[in-house]
């Protein structure tokens, strides 16, 4: 017989993971079917051989937003840890030093004092000084995750920023991080999830688990286990099934498998359970390409201050998918050895670090193209990149140890996200319930972007379909259940 | 309703309180005031307790019947005729 479970969890990257322990948590029989076999999706981990060591690489973490204290409970951060019963402990996060927002015609630091970056933004817009103050206010007071404000229609975040601020530089220093860290649309972003992104990167802050990515899946991991889900690596759904009454009743899995289950919680994107629907009319979406430079974290230290770096190279911030394969005026930098480390002593002076630099990317391009092309390309991407290494450090390129770089196909590859999307698609399931009964939407396509987002995604589903709607149901009296 | 049963039931709604929100000192709850301000629970939390009443106890609360689980005088008069303690 097929087993029957009561929740089928699709997809082992960060929302699904939350969502199956916390429904695994409820008491339910749960099974996570994964189609590669490392856990992570699009914030996932592998080894290289580089020179003769193993190194292993983050495939994309470049920071953890939402940064909070051991006691900050009331913060997304902190809840995903209580409610996921993991100890802040675990993660042993690390905060950055200091990242930067850079134009041709200015530069702003910031770091996790927010107030370090209001005043850099003050004495640089005196005019605006204000209208600064005033938007902090507002933002003590925004709640983003209130039941008004995060199902709110689209409201255009540039048209509610110039009702606080006359100089459009300004709106562009505010715009760039939270464009690049989570928006799925062109040159703007809804404004509810432009307070969320704001909030996550430059009022709570970023930081980095000691560990890497691993620092937070290996916990998660660990509780799936404890908790006795059912976890099925390298099968791929490939179909759904359906009863009679058109509901979802389980799966019909790449390795000839069929799961049957009551509910569905599925992380792989509203574009992919196309496997029902017409694939024709979807939008590209916003995708990049991304170089890793492999180097020692002392030598990075020596010649790269920031943590994170933004840089316009244009006037004005170019959030575009690019006619070419990448985008040559947004560059986005990260540099892994610019975290505090607690215990940077004790730990070994040969560890390696990364520099990475995502660009935006046309995914059309990167998927279709032939290997042919795909391979000179990327061969040109990397290029650029050691071009502009040269320029802004010279004598670093002598320093770099291994190099890698993945663009959209990888990512589609990776993880079956349409156009090797990475923050959804445009239109977001906000309410998660999809359009087939059973059914329903997490990841991305649901809730705020990034890691914590994503897990706070699953998290709040499982609450809300695997659990409320249960008890508001009328249930049949324990004695005869 | 015994006063015995009422201090069990009480030292269990405590255990998973303290499950939920492990660093809380749970020794000056004042149990007439809320739970909610006294210990910074938020709805998620609420929901945990729910949960756990539901996977440890079997009791099962409807929806409806949350706000009388705002208290730790609420929850004891509540849960004392629902759950089984033979
Ligand atoms: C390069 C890069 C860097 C990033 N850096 C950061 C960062 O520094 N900080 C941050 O907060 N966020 C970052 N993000 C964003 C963050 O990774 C994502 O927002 C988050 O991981 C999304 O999680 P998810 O669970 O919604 O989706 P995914 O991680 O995409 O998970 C979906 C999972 O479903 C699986 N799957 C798909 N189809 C099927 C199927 N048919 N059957 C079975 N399994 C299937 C996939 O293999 C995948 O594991 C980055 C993203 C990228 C691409």
């Amino acid at each position: 017989m097929d087993p029957r479970y009561d929740a089928i969890v699709v997809g082992a990257g960060f929302s699904g993971l939350s969502c199956a322990v916390r429904l695994g948590m409820m008491g339910k029989k749960v099974i996570l079917i994964e189609k590669h076999k490392i856990f992570g999706g699009l914030n996932s981990y592998y080894t290289r051989k580089v020179d003769d060591r193993k190194v292993l690489f983050d495939s994309g973490l470049h920071a953890l937003t939402n940064f909070c204290g051991p006691k900050d409970r009331h913060l997304p951060l902190g809840k995903v840890i209580r409610q996921l019963r993991l100890s802040y402990n675990d993660f042993k996060l690390c905060p950055q030093k200091e990242s930067k927002i850079s134009f041709p015609w200015g530069s702003f630091r910031f770091n996790n004092d927010s107030q370090f970056f209001f005043q850099n933004l003050k004495n640089f817009f005196p005019n605006e000084m204000n209208n600064i103050d005033q938007f902090c206010e507002f933002l003590k007071s925004y709640d983003e995750f209130s039941q008004e404000n995060f199902k709110a229609p689209f409201i255009d975040a540039r048209d509610e920023l110039r009702k606080f601020f006359t100089e459009s530089r300004l709106i562009d220093v505010l715009l760039v991080a939270p464009l690049c860290y989570g928006s799925a649309r062109e040159m703007t972003l809804d404004w509810n999830l432009f307070i969320c992104l704001f909030r996550s990167i430059f009022i709570e802050g970023l930081s980095r688990p000691k560990a890497g990515i691993q620092g937070i899946l290996r916990p998660l991991t660990e509780k799936l286990v404890d908790l006795n889900i059912t976890i099925e690596t390298g099968a791929a759904v490939t179909k759904y099934l359906f009863n009679s009454a058109g509901a979802v009743c389980g799966a019909q899995l790449s390795n000839q498998k069929t799961i049957l289950g009551e509910q569905v919680y599925c992380s792989s994107g509203i574009a992919s359970l196309s496997l029902v629907e017409d694939q024709k009319n979807l939008e590209d979406p916003i995708t990049f390409v991304e170089v890793c430079l492999v180097i020692s974290k002392k030598d990075l230290q020596s010649y790269i201050p920031w943590t994170l770096h933004f840089e316009t190279l244009g006037d004005q911030v170019q959030y575009k998918i690019p006619t070419d394969p990448f985008d040559q005026n947004l560059l986005i930098w990260s540099c892994s050895a610019n975290y505090l480390d607690p215990d940077e002593n004790k730990g070994d002076e040969e560890e390696v670090s990364f520099l990475k630099l995502s660009l935006l990317a046309n995914g059309n391009f990167w998927i279709k193209t032939e290997a042919e092309t795909y391979q000179q390309q990327k061969n040109e991407l990397l290029s650029y990149a050691m071009k502009l290494i040269d320029e802004r450090f010279p004598g670093l390129k002598e320093k770099i140890i291994g190099h890698d770089a993945f663009t959209p196909r990888t990512i589609k590859k990776y993880t079956g996200h349409h156009g090797g999307a990475v923050y959804g698609g445009r239109e977001k399931w906000k309410d998660g319930i999809s359009p087939w009964k059973n059914l329903y939407i997490i990841g991305a396509d649901q809730g705020p972007p990034g890691i914590v987002g994503s897990m706070l995604s699953g998290i709040t589903m499982a609450n809300q379909y695997g659990f409320i709607s249960t008890t508001t149901s009328s249930e049949l009296p324990n004695e005869l259940s | 309703m015994s006063l015995e049963t009422q201090e069990k039931v009480k030292s269990i709604v405590l255990n998973i309180i303290s499950d939920i929100a492990p660093d809380e000192d749970l020794s000056h709850l004042d149990a007439t005031k809320g739970l909610r301000d006294q210990l910074a629970l938020d709805s998620m939390d609420f929901l945990d307790i729910v949960m756990e009443l539901r996977r440890r106890h079997k009791v099962e609360v409807p929806a409806e019947d949350y706000p009388h689980l705002a208290t730790l005088a609420g929850c004891v008069e509540y849960l004392t005729p629902k759950m089984n303690l033979q």
